[in-house]
């Protein structure tokens, strides 16, 4: 062995044996097995929920108890390294009040996400409105839900808003109603109406047979007698039987001769005058 | 097609070659060309009641109002092609004229006309197309609107006579067994079949029919159905399978999930 070696042995050798060493290699063991070791069970807890709740919940599942099992594996560490816990969670504590007020935001994100995944009030899938917004759930995490909207724009919110939020779930039921608001004039035949829409959703082959429909006289407004017709539609064919329905009402009306009045205005211009004769 | 002849089976078709099946309310055609099928549907207003016939060799009217036309490709098309009947894909909803009370201790059997689909398939059972011959409309069949099931509504009545039943080559014949060994009247007004459970089936005279089905009413108000076996002078030939797999024939219900 050449000299300069058997210094340098000389030197660590002491080093290897001091019992800091040894704690500070068992550290680093359990840090080497237990990150492993952590991930393979945050994987396999995401495995085994997907089949109780779902691909969006076993995400939020196995990425919470990877983050704990870290905490864990990463503190056990200190603690055979030989710090002292109780010091470093004082000082864990001071730092996560003093984290938490810079991460409001985030934590409440986490937290509304954590109240999202158990209360479930929508699925990866699910067609939602929030806000005015409309659209397809395609992710849910602990930080945000993210949707498509039907124009194809991505948006990303939050979970602290949607916690917030009014959100009503357009997919949730499997058959959904259409209101139809109509107006119809004051000389019109009520009964001859109704048998005419009730026509219409007969032959329309989107629209259920039943729940039966419903004709119903909202109001006297200024130019119409106003009247709300239903009918119900599966929640997939929503959209195209609205439209066929509202379609085939003003063809029907046109041929039955039934009118929709408009608004009409009679303006009189104060300063007019009646032209004399002389 | 002879007069009597059934307007499924297999056809064999040169290339570019079509035949043409008229289905009461639909005309379907099936053309083979060398490497795609091309299949055309053209729909005739409600009502319309030409006569069920089978046109070999027809010209494809590609030109023609209200055509669909489903092209499908293949390396390689062969000449043999099968058209055969199939059942609807989810249950059917069937009611009589006026509903009825069928009194306690009392049996009686109703026939109802079920809608058909038409199954185009290559050789080797690989689907081309299904159409329906009806053009049924959907209906909801539950408690409220939150649970139950979507169905289509059978535009056919429940007869409690056979003979008031019109055969017709479009639709097939569902017997309902109806027994009340209940306290107080059965009242039928709608009877959920489930039709996909069932086997359709041709009898001796041509005319097509599916299983029958029992519907009980038994003390303390439970439901029970049953899928039978046809009776021996139908003795049925099989022509299409049940579309979802029937574990077992016997079905027990909720009052509430059959009768409505």
């Amino acid at each position: 062995m050449p000299a300069w070696m058997e210094t340098l042995w000389g030197k660590v050798l002491p080093l290897l044996e001091h019992p800091l060493a040894h704690k500070l290699g068992m550290a680093l063991l359990l840090v080497a097995v237990g990150l492993p070791l952590a991930r393979l069970v945050s994987r396999t807890l995401g495995v085994v929920a997907v089949r109780f709740t779902g691909a969006a919940r076993a995400r939020v599942v196995a990425s919470f108890s990877w983050y704990a099992l870290v905490f864990v594996v990463v503190t056990s560490a200190l603690n055979q390294a030989g710090f002292d816990l109780s010091v470093l969670l004082g000082a864990a504590g001071i730092l996560t009040v003093a984290l938490g007020f810079a991460s409001q935001t985030s934590a409440s994100n986490v937290i509304s996400g954590l109240f999202l995944v158990a209360e479930r009030p929508f699925e990866p899938g699910d067609v939602i409105e929030i806000d005015g917004l409309v659209g397809e759930v395609l992710d849910i995490d602990l930080m945000s839900v993210k949707l498509r909207t039907f124009d194809n724009l991505f948006v990303r919110l939050p979970n602290e808003t949607l916690i917030k939020a009014r959100i009503t779930n357009l997919t949730r039921f499997p058959i959904r109603r259409i209101d139809v608001p109509l107006g119809v004039s004051y000389d019109s035949d009520l009964s001859h109406v109704r048998r005419v829409l009730e026509q219409v959703a007969e032959e329309e082959p989107l629209v259920l047979e039943e729940p039966p429909t419903v004709f119903l006289v909202k109001a006297f407004g200024d130019s119409a007698v106003e009247l709300v017709f239903s009918c119900w539609a599966a929640g997939g064919d929503y959209l195209p039987a609205r439209a066929a329905v509202f379609e085939r009402i003003l063809e029907a009306f046109r041929a039955e001769g039934i009118e929709i009045p408009f608004p009409q205005r009679v303006i009189l211009h104060r300063d007019e005058r009646p032209v004399s004769g002389d | 097609m002879n007069d009597g002849d059934p307007w499924w089976g297999e056809v064999a078709l040169e290339l570019g070659q079509a035949a043409c099946w008229h289905l009461g309310q639909v005309d379907l055609w099936v053309q083979r060309r060398a490497h795609e099928w091309r299949v055309a549907v053209r729909r005739l207003p409600d009502g319309s009641d030409a006569p069920v016939q089978v046109e070999l060799p027809a010209p494809l009217p590609l030109d023609a109002p209200g055509l669909e036309v489903h092209r499908f490709g293949a390396e390689q098309t062969s000449a043999r092609l099968q058209v055969s009947p199939v059942l609807a894909p989810r249950p059917v909803v069937c009611r009589p004229d006026t509903p009825f009370a069928l009194l306690p201790g009392s049996a009686v059997t109703a026939y109802v006309g079920t809608p058909l689909w038409v199954r185009v398939q290559a050789p080797g059972g690989r689907l081309l197309h299904e159409v329906d011959l009806h053009r049924p409309s959907g209906t909801w069949f539950g408690p409220d609107t939150r649970q139950g099931e979507l169905c289509y509504a059978n535009r056919t009545r429940l007869k409690l006579d056979a003979a008031e039943l019109q055969h017709v080559p479009t639709r097939a014949i569902t017997p309902v067994h109806l027994s009340n060994d209940g306290d107080g009247p059965l009242v039928v007004r709608r009877i959920n079949l489930p039709v996909p459970k069932l086997e359709l089936g041709v009898a001796p005279g041509g005319t097509l029919w599916t299983d029958p089905v029992r519907v009980r009413l038994q003390q303390g108000g439970q439901v029970t159905v049953d899928i039978d076996d046809a009776p021996p002078e139908r003795r049925l030939r099989p022509l299409a399978p049940p579309r979802v797999e029937r574990r077992d024939r016997h079905l027990i219900a909720a009052l509430a999930d059959v009768l409505r």
